[in-house]
This record gives structure tokens, sequence and C-alpha cells, in this order.
């Protein structure tokens, strides 16, 4: 059986120690080459999320200091399920006016607004009174304290045509609710 | 010495010799990269902690409470500028009062209303019809003027058959809003 020569053992024995280190250092080349790109992109998206937190505070901040402007635009819509309240409104508006109304038909109509959250209720009403009742009736609609759009308001003498006398009108009011 | 030794000797002492200088030379080799090794150890605990710490931070980033309350802030401002935008668009309309009041200022005391009906067609236009009696064929004409005259309509229509009697004239006007 043929010996092997100690010295050429250790020279196979070095060569593999020298070959594995190799890897062992290319290993911990890459690996290390990894952590810091990674440690990189951390750090960009950590930037880019303190901006965003930046921007959001100064967006809350000024939500905040709109707060009261935000809430005017809320109150300025109809809640849900306050389509009573809208009612009581208006008949005793037109009441408080010298009017008499009668309201004809209350409608949601979810078409005219493309929206997930807001509707509209319609309002049609009959008012009959004097002239310059229904003309204050018809300032105090236009400036109710909810978002509003009056789509019809017919006013038909029911006397002999002149403005002292009695009139009758058609009211068809578009009130912006929340759904 | 050495040349006195027989060749195949010498050739044998030759090979160990380059045997061991190669001994030496992955030796050296080996002691090299131990080095590297050793010196790229710190290296490789700076990236280790560099990156646990960028996660670390990361992960705090992202539980901070203005991250948490993005959706609600957000939510209030989407909400608003719907809001906002429906109420600067599908609920603008000319207001009924100011074209009743050019109406009205138009109107002489020999013009006698019975009906003023006002219609919402969009966002900037609407329509009214007007009908009543006028006292002369002449007055019907002015109050037309008027109307035309009040830069609050675009377009105000009398038919010529409002024309047709001279005195006590049953009228109906058309107007479309500016």
């Amino acid at each position: 059986m043929k010996k092997f020569n100690p010295l050429k053992q250790i020279i196979v024995l070095l060569s593999l120690l020298v070959v594995a280190l190799c890897f062992v250092y290319y290993f911990c080349f890459v690996d290390i080459q990894n952590k810091n790109i990674n440690a990189s992109e951390l750090q960009n998206k950590m930037e880019a999320a303190a901006k965003r937190d930046d921007y959001l505070m100064s967006v809350r901040q000024a939500v905040q200091n709109s707060n009261n402007d935000i809430e005017k635009v809320n109150d300025s819509i109809l809640g849900k399920g306050d389509d009573a309240d809208f009612i009581d409104l208006l008949e005793n508006t037109a009441r408080f006016d010298g009017l008499e109304i009668s309201i004809d038909s209350l409608n949601i109509d979810d078409t005219f607004l493309n929206s997930a959250d807001l509707t509209t209720l319609d309002v049609d009403a009959t008012v009959d009174g004097g002239w310059s009742d229904m003309y204050v009736f018809l300032n105090q609609v236009e400036s109710l304290p909810f978002v509003s759009r009056v789509e019809k308001f017919g006013l038909i003498s029911s006397s002999d045509g002149t403005s002292a006398g009695k009139w009758s009108g058609i009211l068809e009011v578009r009130v912006l609710e929340y759904k | 010495m050495f040349n006195v030794l027989p060749d195949n000797l010498k050739e044998k002492i030759k090979k160990q010799y380059r045997l061991r200088r190669l001994v030496v030379v992955l030796i050296f080799v080996l002691f090299v990269q131990i080095s590297f090794l050793i010196f790229l150890f710190p290296s490789w605990i700076m990236s280790e902690y560099k990156e646990r710490d960028s996660l670390d931070q990361i992960n705090f980033q992202n539980s901070s409470v203005i991250s948490q309350n993005t959706d609600a802030v957000l939510q209030t401002i989407n909400d608003t500028n719907t809001a906002i935008d429906v109420i600067n668009t599908a609920f603008k309309y000319p207001k009924v009062v100011p074209l009743f009041d050019a109406v009205i200022s138009a109107k002489s005391k020999s013009i006698s209303l019975r009906q003023l009906t006002y219609s919402a067609e969009g966002t900037s236009t609407a329509s009214l019809s007007l009908e009543g009696i006028a006292a002369t064929r002449q007055d019907l004409v002015s109050f037309v003027e008027n109307l035309q005259k009040s830069g609050s309509f675009a377009n105000v229509v009398s038919p010529v058959s409002n024309l047709e009697k001279d005195r006590d004239i049953d009228f109906s006007v058309s107007l479309d809003s500016n």
C-alpha cells in the first residue's frame, strides 16, 4: 500500500483550508454588503416616513385650525334622519311669516349626487299668503342654515292680480343630506 | 556537498524543498486570509447592528400615533372636500330673489303680474315665466325693454301675440337668467 507523504497531506489540508476560507470570506463580504444595502434602504424609508409624518403633522394642524370651518360645513348638511327637523323648520318659517304651508311630498333622491356619503332630500310644498309674506319666506328659504337649492318656485295670484292680494305658491327645494 | 549526491537523491531533495516552499506559501496565504477575516469581523458586527437599528426605528415610526391616525385625518379631509365640492357645484344655482327683484324693478304700476314661475335649470342658469296684464301695449313694450336692460336676463321672449290687443293685454313672458 502506498504511503502518503506527510508534506503532501499538509499541502492538501492547507489548500482545502485556503479554499474554505475563500468561501467564508466571500460569504462574509456578501453578507456585509447585503446588510449595508438593506440598512441604507431602511434609512431611506425612514427619512421618507419622517417627511410623511412631518407633512401629516402639518396637515393635522391645518385640519385642527380649520375645525370650526369643517364643523360649519358639516352643520350645513342635514344629518341622517333629520328630515323631520328640516320640515319643522320650513313649516315654522312659513307660519312665522304668516303663510299657510302644506308639504306635498318628500323624497330621498340618490341619483342627483354621485356620492357614497351624501344624498338629497327633495321637498315639495304649497304655500298660501300675501305677496310680501311670500317674498320674506322666499328670502328665508334661500338663507336656510342648510345647503339647499330651490328647484322651482311659482307664485300664482289667487285674487285680482294686484300685489296686495292673496297668492298661492309652489316650492320645490332640494336639501343636502348625509346618507 | 549537494553536488556529490546522486541525481535521484538530489531530485528527491529538490522536490521536498518545493513542497516545503509550497507549504510556507499556503501558510502565508492562510494567515493573510485569517487576518482579513479578523479585520472583516468588526465591519460585519457594525453592519448587523446598523441593520437592526434601522429596523427598530422603522417599527417605532410605524407604530407612532401620527402614522396610526393618518387614515382618520385623510378621511376628514376627503369628506370635507367632497362636501365642499358638492356645495360649490351641484348646489350652486341662480338665486330666486335677485331675479324676482329684477322683474319687480322693471315693472311699472300699469303692469299687473298674476303668475311668476322660477325653475332652476343648472348651476348657472334658470328660467322664469311671467304672466300678467298690461294696461297698454306701450306699457308691455316698456316692461319687456326694462327686463332686457336689467342685465339679469340673457334672454327675454315676449311672443308677438302679446301685442294683439292694445289695452288690458294678457301677456306671458319667458326669461332666461344670465
